[in-house]
């Protein structure tokens, strides 16, 4: 019996397409593995189904019962939950506050705290979750927020919960126990969608899959009849090589030195970047290499150590770190980077006026001129300057602060997570865009979480472990594994396994 | 169909950019109705009063000022109290130093300056909430023009303080220019009478107006005040400009002293400049400049206060009881705001129906 069915379903926003006539089918009992890279239209078809945006078409069946452009609570009364990525537990009330929160039982008018303990403590018993009902949420681990956010869920009586990326917090163990309880609740009847990056994750709890690519349905079936490279396939397309992109080039001479330099969250990196080169940061979450290219940058201080480039040793804020050439792509675009009530031009040019504010007026004539040089160079789908910022996809955006960025003329580009919420078109042209930057004599510093893009990128990959530099790879040493066991560090544990 | 939707979309369009100016249209109308119940007709004489109402000029000049730290995310409530200090240090300069207009406008303007680094400081660098801040200023800088006027300093009758406030004295030859002329003249366009401290008034909102639309300093007010932290990352100073939006106000505000002065020759710290930051912020906000910061125009300003002008003559003159004025300004005020939130989500719920409509007869000819 199938729980959910969504068919046909589209929507544009503006002129994007983000779904094109997709189908989405759940069953009853079973947990669905819902596939796509950044930008496929999984979280656009999860708001929809929670009746957070309507379809533009398409029908949604749930439990055997039409929804036409439902509301949240809708939904919510339906009995579908969305658990969410970014934790929706509010921190400082406790365990059990946040249970009942809305759903208080009461005595009389007054909250019934016994009660709602005595409750939550059987539902986490019944769930097998070992939190405390009287603690603060503000104490919990990230992965006990995890749960106890499931478990509202469930409490709520929820038939189908949307799981999005639930385990990008915890630790192995903590998966292992999170499965448990997900296996539990589906002998329950419970129904899941299950949205995860991690393939291995997927085939141990999954019992079918969905995957979408660029806004359009691919495929979808029992879990026993695809494998991870079927899958990979499928949610990258078939043309996806992961070196077609990289191309070697003859270093030049040092730009910058960074010698002996602490900061928050790192200590005692040496390293030294070249002109034409590219070079990656990556490590776990809290490694210190994002805090290490913000130093870099001027958003943090420099706490002992020092960095030159050139001959000049760098220091001060982020404009004394612009004037000597320096300009970085921040993480997080929505938050580090959109200034959402200011058109795209606006956007763009912000940055290089820092650099010439001795010419106080704008001069609007050079700015939409140096806009369609940029347009051209970065092959920017945009209709008109004046429009608003967000009225573009998440890739042009990311594009036009690439702009804004080369519109300061800087040799030293360091760009923290810059393809984070872009779609894959848009990826592979931004790793495109890094070599040509780096051919036309730019020295690059590039961060990021995903292995598969510093194979496409880097000449070398410095790992970080808990704030200093564990290993160099060079280009052609650079590969998932090792670069995973770097990491973690899980190299070092085994030598000192070994060694006792 | 489509025609009459093209121009009901220019009409949106029109209304989203410039409803401040349907407002201004609006509200002059009512007037125009009230004074018709009251037997007269309305003539640009009115407009000309409108103009010259100290409520346009000294409280728009203000909201320029006011719109601008506004615009960066934050408040001022301090205004009030700070032009009573303007006005009593351009007062007293112009008395004591034998009617010298150069060293008025410097001691207004100067005066100003001081008391918007004072509110800058402790909001930029000390990281205090602005409302808290302008808060306590506010009360500082009036308590200080009082005790200052109460104090009987041997200068006292030299320098124009007398009975509670501070005067202008009419003996000095430049007394005519400034009070007769700048103060209370206007010019004579073909019968059309524009007040001087009008085109003062004009000439600053057109300076700011280039300000923030035309300067790499205005655009970088409005990045602040829409994502302060994106704005850092791009290399803006965000301290430097939160403190220079305080600053520009004080010094605004001076103008605004020496305005008061020249229109009314006198400040009375008592009662002067009272609940000028709420007039200041409404007419901020009749401008369509968004509370939360990033956005507005400072054309908008200048019609918000010609609004509120309007809608405090229209009290004035429509007979209602004095202790109704203050209900009935604060009724208009949660009016047009409402109009101006709501629409744009009546708007959405417009489309969203209407897509959900063309949805369902396009299912209907698919089955």
């Amino acid at each position: 019996m199938n729980i959910l069915e969504m068919q046909n379903i589209s929507k544009s926003f503006g002129g994007v397409k983000a779904l094109q006539d997709v189908h989405l089918i759940v069953k009853q009992g079973e947990i669905m593995a819902l596939m796509g890279e950044n930008g496929a239209g999984k979280s656009t078809l999860m708001n929809i189904l929670t009746g957070v945006i309507p379809q533009d078409c398409g029908s949604i069946v749930f439990d055997g019962k039409t929804y036409n452009f439902p509301t949240i609570a809708e939904m919510e009364d339906a009995g579908i939950a969305f658990v969410h990525q970014e934790l929706n537990v509010i921190n400082d009330l406790t365990v059990y506050e946040n249970i009942f929160l809305h759903r208080e039982i009461t005595k009389m008018g007054m909250i019934d705290d016994r009660k709602e303990i005595e409750a939550t403590r059987k539902l986490f018993n019944d769930l097998g979750v070992d939190i405390n009902p009287e603690m603060m949420v503000s104490e919990l681990k990230t992965s006990e927020k995890q749960l106890l956010e499931i478990c509202r869920a469930l409490h709520m009586e929820a038939k189908l919960l949307i799981l999005d990326e639930p385990t990008t917090s915890l630790s192995n163990e903590e998966v292992e126990r999170l499965f448990g309880i997900l296996r539990r609740m589906k002998e329950q009847g419970k129904s899941f969608i299950f949205i995860s990056h991690k393939m291995p994750e997927i085939f141990a709890i999954a019992d079918s899959y969905t995957v979408f690519r660029n806004g359009r349905f691919v495929s979808s079936g029992p879990i026993s009849e695809t494998s991870p490279e079927k899958m990979t396939s499928d949610m990258t397309g078939e043309s996806f090589d992961e070196h077609e992109v990289y191309q070697s080039r003859k270093l030049g001479e040092a730009v910058l030195n960074v010698v002996g330099l602490c900061g928050k969250g790192f200590s005692d990196i040496n390293f030294t970047l070249h002109k034409n080169e590219v070079l990656a940061f990556t490590g776990l979450a809290g490694c210190g290499a994002s805090e290490l290219m913000q130093t870099l940058f001027g958003v943090l201080p420099i706490e002992g150590g020092y960095v030159e480039a050139g001959n000049h040793k760098l220091g001060g804020d982020i404009k004394a770190f612009m004037r000597k050439g320096v300009a970085m792509l921040p993480s997080n675009r929505k938050e580090n980077s959109v200034i959402g009530d200011l058109s795209i031009l606006e956007n763009m040019y912000l940055a290089e006026h820092r650099l010439s504010g001795n010419k106080p007026l704008i001069d609007n004539k050079k700015e939409y001129a140096r806009y369609e040089k940029q347009k051209s160079a970065l092959r920017i789908k945009a209709e008109n300057p004046d429009d608003a910022i967000n009225s573009l996809s998440g890739g042009n955006q990311q594009k036009i602060f690439l702009a804004r960025w080369l519109n300061t003329e800087a040799d030293i580009l360091l760009f923290d997570n810059p393809t984070q919420g872009v779609d894959v078109g848009a990826k592979v042209e931004i790793y495109q865009l890094i070599m040509e930057f780096a051919n036309a004599g730019k020295a690059i510093i590039i961060n990021t979480l995903e292995i598969p893009e510093i194979m496409k990128v880097a000449d070398r990959c410095l790992v970080f472990y808990e704030g200093k530099i564990n290993r160099i790879f060079n280009h052609d040493e650079i590969n998932e594994k090792d670069v995973m066991l770097y990491s973690t560090n899980a190299i070092n544990a085994k030598g000192d396994a070994a060694s006792e | 169909m489509n025609k009459k939707n093209n121009v009901l979309s220019g009409i949106s369009k029109l209304w989203s950019h410039y409803s401040y100016i349907f407002v201004f249209l609006l509200i002059i109308l009512v007037y125009a109705g009230v004074i018709a119940n009251n037997g007269q007709s309305f003539n640009t004489g009115h407009l000309s009063t409108i103009l010259a109402s100290q409520y346009t000029v000294i409280v728009g000049t203000i909201a320029l000022g006011m719109s601008l730290v506004i615009i960066t995310g934050q408040i001022d409530l301090s205004v009030g109290s700070t032009l009573v200090i303007t006005t009593a240090c351009s007062i007293m300069t112009y008395n004591l130093t034998g009617g010298n207009v150069l060293l008025m406008i410097l001691a207004g303007v100067g005066s100003g300056f001081i008391c918007g680094l004072i509110n800058g400081l402790f909001v930029g660098l000390a990281k205090m909430p602005p409302f808290i801040v302008t808060l306590g200023t506010m009360l500082i800088y009036r308590s200080l023009a009082l005790s200052f006027v109460n104090a009987r300093f041997d200068f006292a009758d030299a320098a124009g303080i007398s009975s509670g406030q501070f005067k202008l004295l009419n003996e000095f030859p430049s007394y005519e220019f400034i009070r007769m002329q700048f103060g209370s003249g206007s010019l004579d366009i073909f019968g059309f009478k524009l007040p001087y401290i009008t085109i003062l008034f004009v000439l600053l909102t057109v300076l700011f107006i280039i300000l923030t639309q035309k300067t790499k300093y205005g655009k970088s007010v409005y990045a602040v005040g829409s994502n302060e932290k994106a704005a850092r990352l791009t290399g803006i100073n965000v301290t430097w400009v939160k403190i220079s939006a305080f600053v520009i106000t004080g010094v605004l505000v001076g103008v605004a002293g020496i305005m008061q002065a020249c229109k009314m020759s006198n400040v009375n710290p008592a009662s002067s400049g009272q609940s000028y930051e709420m007039y200041a912020i409404a007419s901020v906000v009749l401008g369509g400049v968004s509370m939360s910061g990033g956005r507005g125009k400072l054309l908008g300003v200048f019609f918000g206060a010609m609004s509120y002008c309007t809608v405090n003559t229209i009290i004035a003159i429509s007979g209602l009881p004095i202790t109704m004025q203050d209900a009935f300004q604060g009724v208009v005020l949660i009016v047009v705001i409402f109009i101006q939130t709501v629409s744009p989500i009546i708007k959405e719920k417009f489309e969203q129906h209407r897509k959900r409509k063309l949805n369902e007869s396009g299912g209907k000819t698919n089955a």
